[in-house]
């Protein structure tokens, strides 16, 4: 019986898994990076096609998440309560840290695995607050594209940090799956 | 003794089919298959350091080592402009082809540079899932070199650690009035 149970996994992952010239033609693509004008949209619209998934520790996550994220640590992303969460057709994952490589690592491992709904914030956190909080001002020499962006980001800027509107970002659960599981806070940390 | 020759001709020949279909598999092997499972190199990741720290490197690049090889993945076209001195360009869409693949099989430490340090990050973790040791990405990336390293500081707040929080993100949503 656990012979059979050892098995099981390894032809189901051999037969879905990637080769390295498949893997590399999805690097080349990058179609997997989620840019942070992106992820506002997507946060402002509650977008229900998408799950963000916070892959930093507990306390960072309690500390501040985006709005519907769900917390499954780096370390955790293979074990058992967690894997079937990365593996899902009915949504797209987006996998955000504070940075841009511990989501890029996620991925690249869940990829080779040959699951196909992730995607990755791209320069993480760091990288969203800084186009929402100082968003760069265009020179005026610069088209009209980029003048438009920057007023969206001044706007967006203004959705989130409150101003006028006041909006509640830790109550929005629409953005969480459907069939969750009893969260489970991770047992042995990621130092 | 007639029988025997042929005998002999003929096990010769099954031999030398059976050799060639091993050596094509274990080509193919090489070429198609991942040498680690993702669980396998997830544990990896978790327990070895993969960053290269760019102090460090800089001061081996000063004192001449030999001993490393440094990987711009970037295009010729950027390399062309700027790469950081005796660096070797590999744009990351040509790291499987054979001959840029011996590179990575010296027995010295491999780091690697691209646009961003995710793109370093993908192309270091899938290397890894193939068998490749000794590999690292260049610890806050090319940002952190050319701010940091070269130009003591004049590109202000760069990060060192990726992983790093550059704001208080709680109070930045809800510290306004």
């Amino acid at each position: 019986m656990a012979s059979v149970a050892a098995i099981l996994p390894e032809t189901k992952n051999s037969s879905m898994a990637l080769t390295a010239d498949e893997l590399i033609r999805d690097l080349q693509l990058g179609t997997y990076y989620i840019s942070p004008d992106q992820l506002s949209e997507i946060i402002i619209n509650k977008d229900p096609g998408y799950t963000l998934i916070d892959l930093r520790s507990p306390e960072e996550y309690e500390q501040f998440s985006l709005p519907g994220a769900i917390n499954i640590p780096f370390d955790s992303i293979f074990d058992e309560d967690w894997v079937y969460y990365f593996d899902r057709i009915d949504s797209k994952n987006i996998l955000y840290s504070n940075g841009g490589e511990l989501p890029s690592k996620a991925f690249a491992l869940l990829r080779q695995k040959g699951f196909k709904n992730n995607y990755v914030l791209q320069s993480g956190l760091n990288g969203w607050f800084d186009t929402i909080l100082n968003p760069e001002q265009p020179e005026s020499t610069e088209d009209d594209a980029a003048m438009a962006l920057y007023r969206k980001r001044m706007a967006t800027k203004q959705y989130f940090t409150g101003g006028s509107v006041k909006i509640d970002v830790e109550v929005n659960t629409d953005l969480k799956p459907v069939p969750v599981r009893k969260k489970k806070r991770v047992q042995g940390g990621c130092s | 003794m007639k029988m025997n020759k042929h005998n002999i001709i003929l096990g010769v020949i099954i031999v030398g089919i059976a050799v060639l279909l091993i050596g094509v598999s274990v080509k193919q092997s090489a070429n198609d298959e991942f040498a680690y499972s993702p669980e396998e190199v997830h544990k990896m990741l978790m327990s070895k350091n993969v960053e290269f720290d760019p102090q460090e490197l800089n001061g081996m690049i000063e004192k001449g080592e030999q001993g490393f090889v440094l990987i711009d993945l970037r295009s010729p076209e950027k390399y062309e402009q700027y790469h950081i001195s005796g660096a070797i360009n590999i744009p990351f869409q040509r790291i499987l082809d054979e001959s840029n693949l011996t590179e990575l099989e010296n027995d010295v430490p491999k780091i690697f540079y691209a646009d961003s340090r995710s793109k370093a990050a993908e192309i270091m973790v899938m290397l890894t899932q193939m068998g490749f040791n000794d590999l690292y990405i260049l610890k806050g990336g090319l940002e952190y070199w050319q701010a940091k390293v070269e130009n003591k500081d004049v590109f202000g707040n760069v990060a060192l650690e990726d992983e790093e929080a550059k704001y208080d993100f709680k109070k930045e949503l809800e510290g306004e009035e």
